[in-house]
């Protein structure tokens, strides 16, 4: 078949010698049009015993085959040639970044702890502000005039008509207020997750604020325990402050729970072994809870024979302090544009 | 409540070191805030609750100790037995407000030899940081933290008339106290001699009757005062003392005669002195103790797990409680005397949660699947911060109280609130806008070298008017790149929540925005907020150097005007025609105004949207006329619309803009 290695021959030779695409796709014509150099050769194909005719027109199919990659890869080498050089850039400057706010620290981590116990099936709910003595104090079984409500060292409001009303007006120091409107407005089952705002007359310091948040939960039903409350805040914590943290409840006192609590976590930067900042315990004092007192069941109009319930509260600038490392609370009300930034 | 633990051990052995001791105290709710290690021996600080003043004194804390360990306690002998009267042979007590003493002990105590305390009173005292003064003052004081129950100490000589008296304060009556100041008694619960107030009841001594050195013969007070009244005097006065914390939280009746006997054997001990034989003393009998029905079932119910009913028992009887009557698992307790805070079920619960371990409690969440509530207002406020901080608004947190600013820019009507601190006078203003205080977070921001900033903040706002206190939660947005970046930023919000065609932006003047470059917000015809430009002056009040925009909504009216569900909208897919049009027009011509005369101009059912992009004047425009431009899709929904009925529309629109607005294409 030496003839046809002598037309691939010829065939290269002649591309080698076409500088441009329009010289390359005229050979494509010439050569494998239908009136072109291997169509001449498949004339002759007739004239051929069967078995060499075969082998032949295979042979010719193939040449084919081969001359047409050899004009696309010769068109592809010219296009490349005529290419305008590329540009580099400099990959290592800085991203065009697109501005975007950040969530202010206290108010997200409001958010999560809310949405920790919204997956456990609470439910978010509000509460004013602006109190009356009667749900900040009394209803919560906290005598009034007394050092158990010393702790709630509260703002009253400068009220010219206080000598008409039944009871004082104030800024609630504890988000629990919200809990009695929740219990005086629906039955059992309740289970509502309750972030706001609370006030007491503290003045400014590193770990103090007169205005701060807190997230408070409550539960009543039949049947509640205080096993069930141990059994949500260590799933809770552990939501809060990873998988390893461990919870240790500790007997306390506040006048609407019994028994009362207050839970610690293991410290978040030594995990229990003890630091300088769990003063060396590996425990860190996280929140405050207990089985709901009787007594505010009955100012609920709850049957405390019937049901129980437990609730707890956390401050949620502790919280935030804890998580994210921020050693001085008063960080969270300057909104210094490099502190906003961090998040 | 400070002691060492030596003085401790005096009363339980437990053979453990003090930290151990702590942490077992800790575990039970006797929370130990901190053990120092102190001259071979440690001082141990407690935590304790308003609920226990039980635990206000050593003896108190050791019985605790002797519950957690299992060790016996051992409490001091006191053998000092004299005969009670309301008369000693020539001195006579008066208790004229009964319902506010309601037990009165005074002991003649003389040939007393004033000098230095022995050592060991000496060490504890000063351990817990007291000062030692001499053995009368010392002993009373050992007494007081001993046994929770303070004692005073009257120089006997310098007591008039033979009497001493437990009245109210007469109307301008004055008494120096032992602290050096002169206090105004009137109406407060005093002891008087024949003449005048030698002490506010339970709060403090006065000073010329107060032991000396020269002093020898002594009547020393034992009592027991009404809380409240004692509480309120010192509140009133602004004077406390250990007296004072521990009257206000409840003594324990019982204690009252045995602090009394107690000092009386230390005097005679270690002061050389001789009790009189008569003692002073107003109680008739000893009061019955309280008792309470306990069910043995609310252990479990309560904690979730069971109690042995013997380890119940068992820690109940250790802990004071007496277990009178069982039956049917219903016990009748009498409570001790120092426990005036077990007063039903719950309460004996958590004595014996305590004690038994709160550890030993299982965590079993039993907690029933429930539907999730969703609640607009979390996911509007979610969706609002989301835009906003999108569209490069950072969160912040302002303060309520805003003293300076209180009713500057308010969003509500009617008077600041005003807020008593401790002191019962007026302290802090509550804040009755957020834009003050989104300003102020904004000077902060140029304060650390920011060329403006963009924030915003979610919170409350505060009034008080005729008919009471009200709050509503508003959003403030504050912005350094002009009104069309804070309207897009609200707009791009007001698209989250659903609202936007129901949006309107009307000029309007407010006194703290620049007059021209302000508008209501309007939503369904009612105004939900006000934007535009910080006016000068409450820029200069807050030390501003630029002028930020800003803007503040009712937030709950956004929740209520709110529709967050989707549904899927069909969407064209034929192509559209897009053309651009520059038009020149009178300045005052409202965009919105030309955007309506577009719609329509615009053949039937083709036009799709006008975008503005362009706001034009000066070089090359006539003055008085500014150039608009805006682009214009067109789109029919069964065909292509070709170039020659696109044009068509186009030159229709431009010439309705000519005839309405003189507008000609720029």
């Amino acid at each position: 078949m030496s003839d046809l290695d002598d037309v691939k021959a010829e065939f290269l030779k002649t591309l080698d010698g076409a500088k441009a695409a329009g010289e390359a796709e005229k050979l494509r014509t010439d050569w494998l049009g239908r009136t072109g150099r291997l169509r001449k050769l498949t004339e002759d194909l007739g004239k051929l015993p069967v078995e060499q005719k075969k082998l032949r027109g295979k042979a010719i199919n193939d040449l084919k085959v081969a001359l047409e990659a050899a004009i696309d890869e010769r068109l592809k080498s010219l296009s490349g040639v005529k290419a305008a050089p590329v540009d580099p850039i400099d990959v290592t400057i800085p991203g065009a970044r697109p501005r975007y706010g950040r969530r202010h620290p206290v108010y997200a981590t409001m958010d999560e702890i809310r949405h920790i116990f919204e997956k456990l099936g609470f439910e978010a709910a509000y509460g004013p502000e602006i109190e009356t003595a009667y749900y900040n104090f009394e209803a919560l079984n906290i005598p009034l005039d007394h050092p158990a409500a010393e702790p709630f060292d509260t703002y009253y409001l400068d009220d010219p008509d206080a000598a008409s009303r039944p009871y004082r007006y104030l800024l609630r120091s504890h988000t629990s207020p919200a809990q009695m409107h929740v219990m005086e407005s629906r039955k059992p089952p309740i289970r509502v997750v309750v972030p706001g705002k609370v006030f007491r007359t503290d003045p400014a310091d590193a770990s103090h604020l007169p205005v701060f948040h807190q997230c408070e939960g409550l539960m009543v039903d039949e049947g509640v325990t205080f096993a069930d409350l141990k059994g949500v805040l260590a799933i809770a914590a552990k939501e809060l402050f990873g998988a390893k943290t461990e919870t240790r409840f500790r007997p306390s006192y506040f006048p609407f729970t019994e028994p009362s609590a207050e839970v610690d976590v293991t410290c978040l930067l030594c995990g229990g072994g003890g630091c300088p900042a769990c003063k060396g315990s590996g425990w860190i004092e996280i929140l405050g809870c207990g089985m709901v007192h009787p007594r505010v069941l009955e100012y609920a109009k709850i049957d405390p024979a019937k049901y129980t319930g437990f609730a707890f509260g956390m401050g949620v600038e502790r919280v935030a302090m804890l998580k994210l490392g921020v050693p001085d609370i008063r960080h969270f009300i300057r909104n210094h544009p490099l502190f906003l930034r961090q998040w | 409540m400070k002691f060492t633990y030596d003085w401790l051990s005096e009363y339980c052995r437990t053979g453990l070191p003090a930290a151990e001791v702590a942490a077992l105290l800790t575990r039970a709710g006797v929370k130990v805030e901190s053990v120092e290690a102190r001259d071979g021996d440690a001082v141990i600080e407690l935590e304790i609750t308003a609920n226990r003043p039980d635990c206000l004194s050593v003896l108190g804390v050791a019985r605790e100790v002797s519950v957690v360990t299992g060790k016996p306690m051992q409490e001091p002998g006191v053998r000092i037995d004299t005969t009670r009267s309301f008369r000693s042979p020539d001195w006579m007590l008066d208790v004229q407000a009964p319902e506010l003493c309601p037990r009165y002990v005074g002991r003649i105590v003389k040939g007393l030899k004033v000098g230095a305390s022995p050592a060991v009173i000496r060490r504890r005292l000063e351990a817990i940081g007291l000062r030692a003064v001499n053995n009368v003052v010392d002993i009373t004081n050992y007494v007081l933290y001993e046994s929770g129950q303070p004692l005073h100490a009257f120089d006997l000589n310098k007591l008039s008339g033979k009497s001493i008296l437990v009245r109210r304060g007469n109307a301008g009556e004055k008494m120096r106290a032992i602290d050096g100041r002169e206090y105004d008694v009137a109406g407060a619960l005093v002891i008087a001699d024949a003449e005048k107030p030698v002490a506010i009841a339970g709060v403090m001594g006065g000073r010329d009757t107060e032991v000396t050195e020269a002093t020898t013969e002594i009547l020393l007070e034992s009592a027991v005062f009404d809380p409240l009244s004692v509480r309120r005097t010192s509140m009133k006065l602004g004077l406390a003392s250990d007296s004072s914390y521990r009257f206000q939280r409840g003594v324990d009746p019982a204690r009252v005669d045995w602090a009394s006997r107690r000092a009386v054997a230390m005097f005679r001990e270690h002061a050389g002195a001789r009790p009189e034989s008569v003692h002073l003393d107003t109680a008739s009998q000893a009061e019955p103790k309280r008792q309470v029905q306990f069910h043995v079932a609310s252990v479990a119910r309560v904690l979730g797990r069971e109690v042995e009913p013997a380890m119940s028992r068992k820690i109940l009887e250790a802990l004071g409680f007496e277990i009178r009557e069982d039956m049917d698992g219903i016990w009748r307790i009498a409570i001790p005397s120092w426990r005036a805070d077990v007063a039903q079920d719950v309460d004996l619960v958590e004595e014996i949660a305590r004690v038994y371990g709160y550890d030993r409690i299982p965590a079993t969440p039993r907690v029933a699947v429930a539907l999730s509530q969703r609640q607009p207002w979390d996911e509007v406020g979610r969706a609002v911060r989301e835009a906003l901080c999108a569209a490069g608004h950072d969160e912040v947190l302002t303060m309520s109280f805003t003293g300076r600013h209180a009713a500057e820019a308010p969003a509500l009507a009617g008077e600041p609130v005003g807020v008593l601190g401790k002191t019962g006078r007026r302290e802090e203003q509550m804040r009755m806008g957020l834009v003050p205080s989104i300003l102020d977070a904004v000077r902060t921001h140029e304060a650390y070298g920011e060329k403006g900033a963009d924030l915003f903040e979610i919170a409350k706002v505060y009034a008080r008017d005729a008919r009471g206190f009200s709050e509503k939660t508003m959003l403030a947005v504050a912005g350094s790149r002009g009104f069309p970046a804070l309207k897009g930023a609200l707009e791009n919000a007001f698209g989250r929540l659903g609202v936007l065609t129901g949006i309107l932006w009307r000029p309007a003047e407010r006194a703290h925005l620049v007059p021209g470059r302000t508008a209501a917000i309007l939503h369904q015809g009612r105004e939900i907020g006000v934007a535009g430009e910080v006016a000068e002056a409450l820029a200069v009040a807050h030390d501003l150097r630029l002028r930020p925009h800003v803007a503040e909504i009712d937030f709950e009216a956004l929740v209520e005007a709110s529709r967050l569900a989707r549904r899927f909208t069909e969407f064209p897919t034929l192509p559209a025609v897009r053309r651009d049009v520059a038009i020149v027009l009178d300045r005052g011509v409202a965009w919105r105004d030309v955007e309506s005369e577009v719609r329509a101009a615009a053949p039937a059912g083709i036009l799709e949207s006008i975008d503005f992009f362009d706001l034009y004047e000066g070089k090359g425009i006539p003055a008085g006329r500014k150039s608009v431009a805006f682009t214009v899709t067109l789109r029919a929904p069964d065909r292509t619309l070709t170039s020659v009925e696109a044009d068509a529309a186009i030159q229709g629109i431009v010439k309705a803009l000519g005839s309405k607005f003189a507008a000609v294409l720029r």
